[in-house]
């Protein structure tokens, strides 16, 4: 097991009360799989992969385990976790404008991660440099441009670029095709596939994003959140083809393709969580003790599992 | 490159005609008389009617505005600036005469501003809220505050007369420039700290700081590269007016410790009307201002690549 995550509980004090981003999470995943974490804004999708690379914000308290080849990130001091980060677990973000630095050139970018886990020298970092970003598709002369001089895409490459730089094992994508055309979204997942299946095939990848579409193309296992606590997962194909969860279905009936169906109602305030399962007030299927207790997980086949009394 | 300092360039003439008209205006329509203040202090008696007649007649003071003014015009492009009313020297050696010691003292102020308050507004800004940032904020208030008549007298109370390490006023050795650097440094330290802690903070809430440290940087290298190149911009422009001001020269600080600078001169020639020492004064200080900004401009460049952009497609 490369990662293991037990009862991952992260909140946010705020003046307003408590706010539950991740409640109870309990996620595997092993070594080679690509896993993706679906659901709508606000879920704790982000917030779930920024306490895997311990990157959460200061105001943030974060119990349970998460456990990367048996050792507790959580707990590890932010120096040691230092070392873990880029080089071991990668994590790139949204918006690819925004998380490239405007003033280095991308080859810096890239070739500083590598001086600083690979201790390469100046001229060999940048040599590696070009390679990789030969790799990822970009021009290796394009080594000295900046931000601003590249297409979305390419800053996308880029991003993924550095991600890759040092080969980690875990792979942390929160919504690389978010903001992109379609046609690129497309180039950025096969790009996606080549870089973990095709070019390493003990590298895993954790895919964060809302695009169910994205998801089916790229994932092994699926989880889905809501309101901060996964209330389905299971092998994608199998997910995609027997959803157990009405939130699950729900989801799966608002993709396009499917008629593009809204889920009913609207996410609820993770401060004031609707006690019982959190889905019930937009559940057709909601009975009595769905607004009173929580459900826990149930097992349906081999791996597959569900957070539901009707299930 | 190039091509930006050019346009810089064209466009300071600009900025220089625009300033030289606006203060021949002013002065020409400021109330008081120069030939009768220059002729009392040169005599020390009131002048009569006949003696300021001559004296515009003579300075060609009794000319209409518009011949005065493209008189004037004229002289510029010759580069002569005209005859100080009251030394009767040429305006252009009362200045360069006066512009060394303002120079050194505007440049010793702000590389050490510069070298102590940048450093003190990273860290404050690497740690919100700990101890040192809220000593050095209580220190900068402390700073901007202290008027600099009251910081150069306390000064000298108390490093030239009770201590006698340092010469009271003057100018001349490293040791003369020692107090007046302090005392102008003081005020523009507090504000760059100040300055670079906000730039700073505000970077690093970035998103291309969480890719920073998520790339497993140290936290030096996030700071001091990744945001601070960021967070200089700001900065700079603040820094390139408060160099333009110096070099327009420090009334106070040159008049408590006798500096020959331009600064007082300057003051002095306004009380006495001496309009021409005030106009070039006026179009140096502009030219000066001018370059200042010009130097901002390359250092953007070398700061934010997008500026280097812009400058190519236009």
């Amino acid at each position: 097991m490369l990662l293991k995550i037990n009862r991952l509980r992260v909140y946010f004090k705020s003046a307003d009360g408590l706010v539950v981003a991740t409640d109870g999470v309990d996620l595997q995943l092993c070594p080679g799989e690509i896993l993706g974490l679906v659901g709508e804004t606000g879920s704790g999708k982000t917030v779930l992969g920024l306490a895997i690379t311990c990157l959460l914000p200061k105001t943030a308290v974060a119990s349970g385990e998460v456990l990367y080849r048996g050792q507790n990130l959580l707990a590890l001091p932010e120096d040691e976790m230092r070392k873990v980060r880029g080089r071991q677990v990668a994590m790139i973000f949204q918006n690819p404008s925004s998380s490239l630095n405007p003033a280095l050139s991308i080859g810096e970018q890239i070739a500083e991660v590598l001086r600083e886990h690979r201790g390469l020298k100046r001229k060999e970092a940048r040599q590696r440099a070009g390679e990789l970003l030969e790799l990822t598709g970009i021009p290796a002369k394009w080594i000295h441009s900046y931000p601003h001089e590249l297409s979305g895409g390419m800053r996308q490459r880029a991003m993924i670029t550095i991600g890759l730089a040092c080969a980690p094992s875990l792979f942390i994508a929160d919504e690389p095709t978010k903001g992109l055309d379609v046609t690129i979204q497309a180039q950025v997942v096969e790009l996606l596939h080549a870089v973990t299946k095709g070019a390493d095939p003990q590298r895993s990848m954790l895919l964060i994003t809302h695009d169910l579409g994205v998801a089916a193309a790229l994932t092994d296992r699926l989880a889905v959140m809501y309101a901060g606590k996964i209330i389905e997962q299971g092998p994608t194909v199998e997910v995609f083809r027997n959803p157990r969860h009405p939130y699950t279905r729900a989801l799966l009936n608002s993709h396009p393709s499917n008629g593009l169906m809204a889920v009913q109602g609207f996410s609820p305030s993770l401060i004031n969580l609707p006690p019982g399962c959190s889905f019930h007030p937009r559940c057709q299927k909601a009975r009595k003790r769905c607004t009173q207790d929580p459900p826990s997980a149930k097992r349906m086949g081999s791996d597959h599992e569900v957070r539901c009394f009707n299930a | 490159m190039r091509r930006l300092i050019v346009r810089r360039l064209i466009s300071a003439v600009f900025v220089m005609l625009i300033a030289s008209l606006l203060s021949f205006c002013l002065l020409f329509f400021a109330p008081g008389n120069p030939a009768e203040i220059v002729i009392r202090q040169q005599s020390g008696l009131d002048p009569t009617y006949a003696e300021i007649e001559l004296f515009m007649k003579q300075h060609d003071l009794d000319r209409p505005f518009l011949v005065q003014c493209l008189q004037w015009s004229y002289l510029l492009t010759r580069g002569n600036l005209g005859v100080s009313l009251r030394t009767g020297e040429p305006v252009l050696e009362e200045f360069t005469a006066r512009f060394g010691p303002t120079f050194q003292l505007a440049v010793a102020a702000i590389v050490l501003s510069v070298i102590i308050g940048l450093p003190i507004g990273i860290m404050a800004a690497a740690k919100p809220n700990s101890l040192f940032d809220h000593v050095t904020r209580i220190v900068a208030l402390g700073g901007l505050s202290v008027p600099e008549f009251w910081l150069g007298l306390m000064l000298m109370l108390c490093f030239s007369l009770a201590l006698g390490w340092l010469p009271c006023f003057g100018y001349g050795s490293v040791n003369h420039l020692v107090l007046p650097v302090v005392t102008l440094s003081v005020g523009i330290t507090a504000s760059l700290a100040r300055f670079m802690r906000a730039s700073m903070l505000e970077v690093l809430h970035l998103e291309y700081i969480k890719t920073a440290k998520a790339k497993g940087l140290r936290e030096a290298v996030i700071i001091w590269k990744h945001a601070l190149k960021n967070a200089l911009t700001p900065v700079v422009t603040v820094l390139g007016t408060q160099l333009g001001h110096l070099l327009a020269g420090a009334v106070i600080v040159e008049t408590v410790f006798s500096w020959p600078g331009i600064g007082k001169f300057f003051v002095d020639s306004i009380y006495a009307r001496d309009y021409p020492v005030i106009q070039g004064f006026v179009i140096i200080t502009a030219v000066m201002y001018v370059l200042v900004n010009l130097l901002v401009d390359v250092l953007y460049v070398y700061l934010d690549p997008r500026v280097r952009y812009e400058g190519r497609g236009q």
